[in-house]
Formats: C-alpha cells, structure tokens, sequence
C-alpha cells in the first residue's frame, strides 16, 4: 500500500446521498465532512455571490437547531467546525472528540432536510452584512486586493460564471432575497447532490447505520447535471491597469488554461512548478536572485470544472519598471522551452508535490476531506492516487508542449496594479 | 427503519479517555536538549512523517532597539544556504526530499522545522545540522534578502491590519523598546545592520545549553546522537545575547489613536493592554477566561454582539498571547467604517460587562468545550510537535494538557471573575483605528474622553 491510498468503504443510500467512510482508531478523533456539488460556478448573472452567502444561511439553525445553537453544540462538545465554498463546490465539516459523532450527524442532516423553516429575512440581511464585511477586509481594503477579481472579469466573459469571484459583487449581495434561499436550497442542497464523509475512531458498520438513520428518510431532490466545461478563449490580449493604495506595482499575466481532469491539466501543473515553485525555479532563480529584477514571484494554475487559467503574479525591485519584467518573463520562458526541463528536474519536482499530498494526509479530518473531495468530482474517494499518477506520467515534452499550446505567445490579460496618481507605472 | 426524532439532539456519549502521546527526553553530551515522541504505532493509516525543529534563543527578545528585525532577518539567511549548498541547491535538495522547511522568528527564538517522510529521517537531520551550523551568510544573498525587507516595511504601510498592530506595538511599548518596534524591523536598522552583525547574532545564539530539538513522529531518544551527530559535540563557546525585557505598563486611562488611511472601506480596531508571560501562572486560566468573552469561540460575547447581531464585521476575536516575556491583551477587528466607534465603544462595554460576572452556563459551556477539545487535540503532528516544543521551551511538564484539564475540571464563576478582576482593564486600554480619519475620528474623540492622537502611518520609518 502507497503511502496515499487512504483506506475507505463506499456506499450509496436509496435517496443518492453518497456515504464515504474511512476507519481509523489510533486517537479519539471523528471528522464529518459533508460535500455539496455547488458554488459560485452555478450562479447565475445578477446573483453573484449567493453561494458563499448561502453558506453562511447554513449557520443559522435549522427547523430542530435553534439560531447559535450549531456553533454552540460543536463546540461544546469540545469540536471544531467550518464551511467552505469554491467556484465548484461548498463544504461543511466538524471534527470532535468521537463520542459526539452522532450529534454532528444530526446537525449536518437537519440542515440538508429541514433549513427552510429556520430562514427569516432578518437572518438573511444580518449575514448579507457579515459576508459584505468579509468582501472588505479581504478584497477592498487589502492592497491588491482587486486584482484577481479584475483579471477574471477579463478573461472570462460577462456571462461565464467564472467572469465572478465566488464572494460575488456588493450589488448582487444587496439582491439576495429569501426566494433565492429557498430555490437554492431545493435545486442544488438535496443528498443526491452531496457526499457525506466520515472518518476516524469508528467502527463504519457502526458509522453508515448511523448516515442511514439521520440522512436515509430525507427526499432526494432535482437531478443535478455535472457541469459542463465551457472554454473560453481570449480572441486577443488584454491590457488594464488599476490603481490602488500600494507602494510597489505590481503586474499580473494570466492565460486560459483547460478544465480540471483535462489531459493537459497535470502537464500544466507541473510547468507552474518549472516556472515558479520556489527559489529554484527559473523565474525565481533569475527574476528575483541572480538578475535581481524582482521581488516577488507567485503563480497558480486554477483547473476548475468550466474551464481553467494560469496567472503570473510580479513585484519589481526598486527601479525596475514592470515593463522591463514583462519583457524579462516572455524571454525567460521562451528560453526554458528552448532549452527544454531537465529531467532531473521535474522528478525532482514530481518528488516535492508528492511530498506535499503524503504531508497534507496527517490529520483524520484531512484524510476525510480528501477522499470526500474525490468521491465528489471523481466518483471514486480513492482518486488520490490517479492523481498523483497522472503527474508522474508527465515528461519533459509535455511541459514543452503545454507551455506552446497554452503560454508562449498566446494571448493573455496583463494587469498592472499601480499607486494611485501613478497610471504612467503601468506595463 | 424509523424516522428518528430529530426535537432530541443525540449529545456526546460517554467522554473518550484523555490519552496523551508519551514524550522522552535526552541530552546530547554537548548540553543539547531535546524532546521526541514515538511513532503513533500500528493503528495508524497516516503516512509516516515526521517533524524535527531546532529552536535557537535568538528571538525578538534578543534584539536591541538599535538591532530591530535581525532576528527576522537571521531567519530569513538561514534559508539562503550553507557552505556546501548554495540557496538554490538547499532548495533542490529538500525538494528531493519532499520537505517542508520553514523558517520562523518569533519573540522566544528562531526556529528551523523540517517536516518530511520518515524513510528520509537521516538525510534530514544532517541537512538540519548543516543548515544550522554552517549557514553561507553569502554577500550577494545578504544584499538582496536586506533590500527586499525595505520594501516590505514600505509595503507594510498599505496592510491595514499590520499598521494597526504597528502603532499598537508603538504605543504599547514606546518606540524607544525592543516591544514596540515592528519585528521585521524599521527603514533605519535595517539599512544600518551589516552581514557581520547577522553573523555575530547567530554565533552568540550557538550555546549549545540553549538549543531545543523537538522531534515527533517517530524518533526514539538513542538514535539521537547518530542523527546529530555535529550538534553532540558541539562546543560551549557562544556569550549569549541579554534579554530584553516585554513588561509594559498599564495605560493611565482609556487613550484613542488614529491612524488615517482616507478613504478606507473599512476600520482595523486593534483595542487592548499589556497581559502576562506563558510562564505566568494565570496564562492558560486566562485563555478560559477569555474563551466565552472572545476566543477562538465563535458563540463569543464579542462575536455574537458584533457579527451575528449588530452585522458590522467578518469576525472579532479577543486574545492573551505571550511566550518567555509578557504579552498582551488584545481584542481585534475590521469593522465597517459608519460602525468604528460604535464597534470600539462596543468593545470595551463587553468588557466592563464581562468584569460584572460571567455566567453559571458560561462557565458550564468553557469547561466543556476546552475540556473536550484536549480530547482530539494533540491527533495532528503539528500539535504534538507543539507539545513537545512547549514542553522544551517553557519547562511545562510533560503533562501539562492533563493538569489543564484537570483545573478546568474544578474551576469555579469564582475563578473567571477573578481572573477578569485582576487581567482586564476596560478603563485602562489603548485604542487603535487604522481608517478614514475624516467619518471615524469623531466618534473616537469621543471615546477617547474627548482626546484622540493622530499617529503616523509609517511612524517607525
């Protein structure tokens, strides 16, 4: 057994809720994870946001949990509790001591069965401030705060779904009304679209009764489509600039990429880790070390189901103008491709991510979470180890290929994020 | 099967019992100290890793205020390689590895961690001594990493949330103390420290009765002096550092600052006063006092007035931190700019209020909620690692989780309110809005008995 196959059962109750569970008895440690196959992708336009603020309605009692007590019950139970929603999916997790596995389940299925009764219009306005306050501190009042939502807006078009972030705008928060909660929750929150994770200290006979008897009489809902992929190629590069409260400038190149489990995906990542995964990756070895151009690298590749993009993230070192370091990276990655990924090289970063997924496999919840996650997207909770594999597959030509196919040349949004008076700074 | 009755909540059953991982302890026979854990043993389907950390003394603590940020900065060179090993290659090599190496300086001490498979455990604790013994100090690396600091401390004056922790420290402590400068330092000391001083600074850290291996996961204590084998004999010639003192004075009364970013959507609220050391016999009881008030507890006084009913932020939260010196009190927020001195008059009524008493379910619900969260807490390697580390740092005893249990167990409404009695000052608290002075000073004017002083916002350049 590989240090990644994380051992699971699979079951599948009569109203579609797929069960997970995953045995682990070495501490006293239960993880409940409730997957919802939804999130901002499945927004439509003029209701921006609505996922993530639906998420936060999810804690605010249910028809058998009065209002604070969701907090209040996990916590005195000595557990700790969350929700996360992404442009692809929203989730829901505890973890506690084990005794108190069966109170999360009765938590977590009231609200799939039975939130309706518990929404009132002013628990939908109290949130809608909570969530317009989270969009201020961590968007419009963060230094570069606006850039990722701006490359976005250009790069997908007014009615993709992901033309938005999934914290949505102020005006479509304003927007959100009761109706909305209810149609939401009866489209996509039925367990047929959902994946109910348990993991840690129990027995899983012990743990899938216990599904059975909380989430097995909820009705199913309305058929729930995977997503279809929807690409969205830029005709011609895009060129914005924006001013903020900053001090240094700040440039951002992003290209289209491909959808999450496209074919090229693996390949794509792992040239982000050729160009940018550390000190030791071209850009950073030359931008910010021996050239001394920059100050700071980042880059991320974003597979999501619709479609996917690669954004490059540069601070410049005083004196330097964006423009120059625009210049520098084409060069710089033109050149890499030339000369082709060493060998060594990618085995060595196939080696790193590897070490990252065994590293992030440590904690009963984290363990829950992944096989969660793949049950999800991949129909099969095991899927870890496919997707390690896949990245292993990938050579040297690939990299090269995908950076032809999808970076060198092709069209991009550059953004130059400017101090405010400055527009001349821009690339 | 029949539908349950979902009107009565299943409650916990019966309490798991409390199980900590045994620690051991050894020292190496130059004077080197170090904590450990076993493996988690056959159960386990977590895959084999393990966590090793050496902790220098050459912390914040051990800088002067004409020396502020080399701590941060030796933390940042010791990742720029060693003799053998340029940056780059460290990097290829801990990436062969599939290492996680971090880096971080705090008060106490720098730390370097290494996470990786435990099938690599001999590589990584010669890679550790390596990086730790023979750093490169190289001068084109020195240059850049110093450059790139300055642009940090100019950067800092766009982050809200670190101006507001910056002018807190500066009033706190006064600008002419370790406390009350940024850790990373200021424009004038970073561009005056030189490589030798970097140098110097680490070298008077290298007392070999001051360094801390913790290492969890899975080493036992005899393998240690194969494993380190540089560090064993590591020879005691190092002077260490004095210590700075953290110990701050009360405010004299409820004092307003301002720190004006005109236009800002929102206010950072940073509100509090000096607290106690880790080593204060109060520490954890203060971190239950606090619980119900504003700590991590989402069911918070704090929390529910100011999210869950008032709407005017994301999040408060309020806090005791401190480590070998003491820290602070601090209750913390971004709030909306219309609501900043609501949100700040708010704050320091909870907590005149919760020096009124707390209640008997408040009590009820810390005990519970503390109490059971030790239960599953020490399941991830990080946390055993801190435990280990804790243990290492503070000379808690190996089972101070159980005797914090066991004080949660008999602690009393007496206990807190007596706590909150002797620790928290509603008259006597720093106030710091970082926001649109021309909407928010007003208000804090009033606050601040009619007083509010205007700080600048990059008042450690």
């Amino acid at each position: 057994m590989s240090a990644v196959d994380v051992p699971f059962e699979k079951h599948v109750l009569a109203n579609g809720l797929e069960v997970v569970l995953h045995a682990d008895r070495t501490d006293p440690v239960v993880a409940v994870y409730v997957y919802y196959h939804v999130g901002s992708a499945r927004e439509e336009v003029g209701r921006t946001g609505f996922a993530h603020l639906f998420e936060h309605m999810l804690f605010q009692g249910s028809e058998n949990v009065a209002e604070g007590d969701f907090f209040r019950r996990v916590q005195e139970a000595g557990g700790t509790l969350n929700g996360t929603t992404s442009e692809d999916r929203t989730n829901y997790y505890e973890t506690l001591p084990s005794d108190a596995l069966e109170l999360a389940l009765w938590l977590e299925s009231d609200r799939m069965g039975f939130l309706l009764p518990a929404m009132t219009q002013a628990k939908l306005d109290n949130q809608r401030d909570v969530v317009k306050n989270e969009r201020r501190q961590r968007y419009d009042n963060r230094p570069y705060g606006r850039a990722h939502e701006v490359v976005r807006a250009n790069l997908y078009p007014v009615d993709h779904p992901l033309h938005w972030l999934t914290i949505g705008s102020m005006a479509d928060l304003d927007a959100a009304s009761l109706d909305d909660v209810e149609s939401f929750f009866r489209r996509f929150y039925g367990p047929n679209n959902a994946t109910l994770a348990i993991g840690g200290d129990v027995e899983p006979a012990a743990a899938l009764a216990l599904a059975e008897r909380w989430f097995g009489g909820l009705p199913a809902g309305p058929a729930v489509a995977a997503p279809v992929p929807r690409a969205a190629p830029l005709a011609e590069s895009r060129r914005l600039a924006l001013e903020d409260r900053v001090q240094v400038p700040q440039l951002t190149l992003a290209w289209p990429t491909v959808p999450s489990w496209h074919p090229d995906e693996a390949a794509l990542n792992l040239l982000t880790d050729v160009l940018s995964a550390n000190r030791s990756a071209v850009l950073d070895r030359v931008l910010v070390i021996d050239e001394e151009l920059a100050s700071t690298v980042a880059i991320m590749h974003r597979p999501l189901e619709l479609a996917g993009y690669l954004s490059l993230e540069l601070r410049p070192r005083p004196g330097v103008t964006l423009a120059e370091l625009e210049r520098r990276v084409d060069d710089l990655v033109a050149e890499t491709l030339e000369r082709g990924v060493e060998p060594e090289r990618l085995e060595r970063l196939k080696a790193r991510r590897e070490g990252q997924v065994v590293r992030a496999l440590d904690t009963v919840s984290a363990r829950t979470a992944t096989l969660g996650h793949y049950n999800l997207f991949r129909g099969d909770p095991g899927a870890l180890a496919a997707d390690l594999a896949r990245h292993d597959a990938v050579t040297p030509a690939d990299v090269a290929r995908v950076a032809r196919d999808y970076v060198v040349g092709r069209a991009r949004v550059a953004l130059s994020v400017v101090p405010e008076g400055r527009p001349e700074l821009a690339a | 099967m029949s539908a349950p009755d979902r009107t009565r909540p299943p409650g916990p059953g019966e309490a798991p019992r409390f199980h900590l991982p045994p620690l051991w302890h050894a020292e190496l026979p130059s004077g080197v100290r170090a904590v450990g854990t076993a493996s988690r043993g056959e159960t386990a389907t977590a895959p084999p890793i393990v966590s090793l950390t050496l902790a220098f003394p050459a912390g914040r603590l051990r800088e002067t205020t004409a020396t502020a940020g080399i701590a941060a900065l030796t933390a940042a060179m010791l990742r720029e390689g060693t003799a053998p090993l340029d940056g780059v290659a460290l990097q290829d090599e801990l990436d062969g590895l599939g290492a996680l190496f971090r880096v971080p300086a705090s008060d106490d001490a720098i730390e370097l961690t290494l996470v990786t498979l435990t099938k690599h455990l001999p590589r990584a604790c010669a890679l550790l001594e390596e990086i730790a013994l023979e750093p490169r100090f190289a001068k084109a690396d020195f240059e850049r990493e110093k450059e790139r600091r300055l642009v940090e401390i100019d950067s800092r004056r766009d982050h809200p949330d670190r101006v507001a922790a910056d002018a807190w420290a500066a009033v706190t402590w006064g600008e002419d103390r370790v406390g009350g400068l940024p850790a990373v330092g200021t424009r004038a000391t970073v561009e005056a420290v030189t490589r030798g001083d970097v140098e110097a600074f680490w070298r008077r850290a290298l007392a070999p009765r001051e360094l801390r291996l913790s290492l969890v996961g899975g080493v036992d204590a005899e393998d240690l002096p194969a494993l380190f084998p540089r560090l064993a004999s590591l020879a005691d010639e190092a002077d260490p550092a004095p210590t700075a003192s953290l110990a701050a004075p009360l405010p004299e009364r409820v004092a307003a600052y301002l720190v004006d970013l005109p236009g800002a959507p929102q206010t950072h609220l940073c509100v509090g006063h000096p607290g106690v050391a880790a080593t204060h016999p109060d520490f954890f009881p203060l971190i239950a006092m606090n619980y119900p008030l504003g700590g991590g507890s989402l069911s918070s006084r704090l929390n529910l007035n100011l999210r869950e009913e008032k709407g005017w932020t994301y999040g408060v939260h309020s806090g005791f931190d401190g480590g070998l010196e003491p820290g602070t009190f601090r209750v913390e927020a971004a709030v909306h700019t219309d609501a900043t001195a609501a949100a700040a008059a708010e704050i320091v009524r909870e907590l005149e209020r919760f020096r009124e008493g707390v209640t008997d379910d408040e009590v009820e619900f810390t005990r519970k909620s503390l109490g059971r969260t030790l239960l599953r807490q020490y399941e991830p390697l990080g946390a055993k690692a801190a435990l280990a580390h804790n243990v290492a740092k503070y000379g808690w005893p190996d089972d101070y989780p159980a005797r914090r249990l066991a004080w949660l167990e008999r602690m009393t409404r007496a206990d807190l309110d007596d706590l909150a009695a002797r620790h928290l000052h509603p008259d006597r608290l720093a106030v710091v809005a970082v926001g649109d002075g021309a909407r928010i000073r007003p208000g804090l004017e009033a606050l601040g008995g009619g007083a509010v002083t205007e700080l600048e916002r990059a008042s450690a350049g």
